[in-house]
């Protein structure tokens, strides 16, 4: 079986809601240019980190969800991969096949056999080489027919494996875009708000420029008066 | 001279603040426009990295599915072409064993052989079934790992393409940001410049406080008299 660390980041063990996600995507990229240094205004996110918690909750919530989907269908999988794909290469390529004649072939050969006796026997000819061709026709016809039906029991099983994995597959992709989306809204979102405090503490540093040359016109004024 | 001395100072001490304040305002936001792109940028290659790791396993699943594909494949053309001997295929040595033990020591040797003849024919015909069904096996898996890879592909590049947008347009919006700020200084201190003509008019009579010189005879003429 697939441990735990083959279905992701989170599994259903480790995963809690509004955990923080084991991938921490703020030491992401190093090589960016630290931004520029500015005076710390008041956050017009909710608070620091808020807008990338709630991506991380997001991500981890469906990367829980899709641990739980690996964690359903990894018995199917593993049937038809670590089963029935071993069996039927070994079937086509050479190997250990671990066949038994089936209930079935001993039935189907012990009724048959028993029917050519007798046909022969009422013929006069039990021990003539014709009862053993028969008898040789029957058995060659019934192993394959027991073999067939072995193959094909793999096949189906391996079916069932590929179509588990075709599940898994689907919701990694679904997955991989809403997280794709996630991370595009948070980018987004940090961009704006970036701005936003840029622009929140650029119109602070003008309006305190305005009021201050304000306030010496005023007192150049006032001294004006008085001169 | 106190008065006109005390305006220009205060109107150029004034005009510096103003001017300060709008590059510090300038500043910031071109601080919060590159620190938001950086923002985004680095939100995009956590996306990317994500991304990859996702669909890197999805590939890997596909994996085993692929190997067994091109392990058929490369047998399929002998076997399509009757070049193959399916004597040793354990398919073949199975029901072989079968036919032994149940015909005996005692069956005529030409039976024997017959049957097992017969069975390497079809045992030949059957394993190019089996390995043309594990070729489209592998050939599912090459499907899935292509569809993963274009899916990545896809998300890559819209990621980047996402990275460069915002890196070239807040570029754009930070070049257009400084032109705006150079004419508002420049404005500035042509209107400031344009301003100091009445400034001195408005403090010559204050200074000369000659009864004769008014604002509307600031060179003290008297009326009638001439030069």
């Amino acid at each position: 079986m697939p441990g735990p660390a083959e279905f992701g980041e989170f599994t259903k063990s480790t995963f809690q809601p509004g955990s923080k996600s084991e991938f921490d995507f703020r030491n992401a990229n190093p090589n960016f240019q630290q931004p520029l240094q500015q005076q710390p205004v008041a956050p017009i996110v909710q608070g620091p980190g808020t807008l990338e918690q709630s991506a991380l909750d997001a991500i981890a919530q469906q990367e829980g969800q899709l641990a739980e989907i690996e964690g359903i269908t990894a018995p199917f999988r593993q049937a038809g991969l670590d089963i029935a794909l071993p069996q039927l290469s070994a079937l086509a390529f050479g190997g250990d096949v671990d066949f038994q004649p089936s209930q079935l072939f001993n039935r189907q050969l012990e009724s048959g056999r028993t029917g050519i006796l007798r046909g022969q026997a009422a013929r006069g000819g039990v021990k003539s080489s014709g009862t053993f061709e028969r008898l040789g026709d029957l058995v060659s016809g019934l192993a394959g027919e027991d073999i067939g039906r072995f193959q094909r029991g793999q096949s189906s099983l391996l079916q069932s494996g590929l179509r588990a994995e075709d599940l898994v597959r689907q919701a990694g992709t679904g997955f991989a875009q809403s997280a794709g989306n996630i991370f595009g809204n948070l980018g987004q979102g940090l961009n704006v708000a970036a701005q936003q405090r840029g622009n929140l503490a650029g119109q602070q540093a003008l309006s305190k420029s305005q009021t201050l040359a304000g306030g010496i016109s005023g007192l150049g004024s006032l001294l004006s008066e008085l001169f | 001279m106190a008065s006109l001395a005390i305006g220009l100072g205060t109107s150029i001490i004034g005009g510096v603040i103003s001017s300060r304040g709008q590059k510090s305002a300038a500043q910031a936001q071109q601080a919060g426009q590159q620190e938001g792109i950086a923002e985004q940028a680095r939100i995009e290659q956590a996306n990317r990295e994500f991304q990859q790791r996702q669909f890197d396993k999805q590939i890997e699943r596909q994996q085993p599915f692929v190997d067994v594909g091109e392990m058929a494949l490369a047998q399929l053309p002998a076997a399509i072409s009757n070049r193959g001997d399916a004597s040793q295929l354990p398919a073949t040595q199975i029901q072989a064993g079968l036919i032994s033990d149940f015909l005996g020591p005692n069956a005529p040797g030409f039976v024997q052989e017959n049957a097992l003849e017969n069975l390497n024919a079809i045992e030949a015909e059957r394993n190019k079934g089996r390995l043309s069904d594990l070729v489209n096996i592998g050939l599912g898996g090459v499907g899935s790992t292509a569809g993963s890879r274009l899916n990545l592909g896809t998300t890559l590049g819209q990621s980047l393409a996402t990275s460069g947008l915002r890196e070239g347009l807040g570029t754009q919006q930070s070049l257009q940001q400084a032109a705006v700020n150079r004419q508002n200084r420049q404005n500035q201190i042509i209107g400031g410049l344009s301003g100091l003509p009445s400034l001195i008019f408005e403090g010559l009579p204050r200074q000369q406080a000659s009864p004769l010189i008014t604002r509307q005879n600031p060179l003290g003429l008297t009326p009638g008299a001439g030069l």
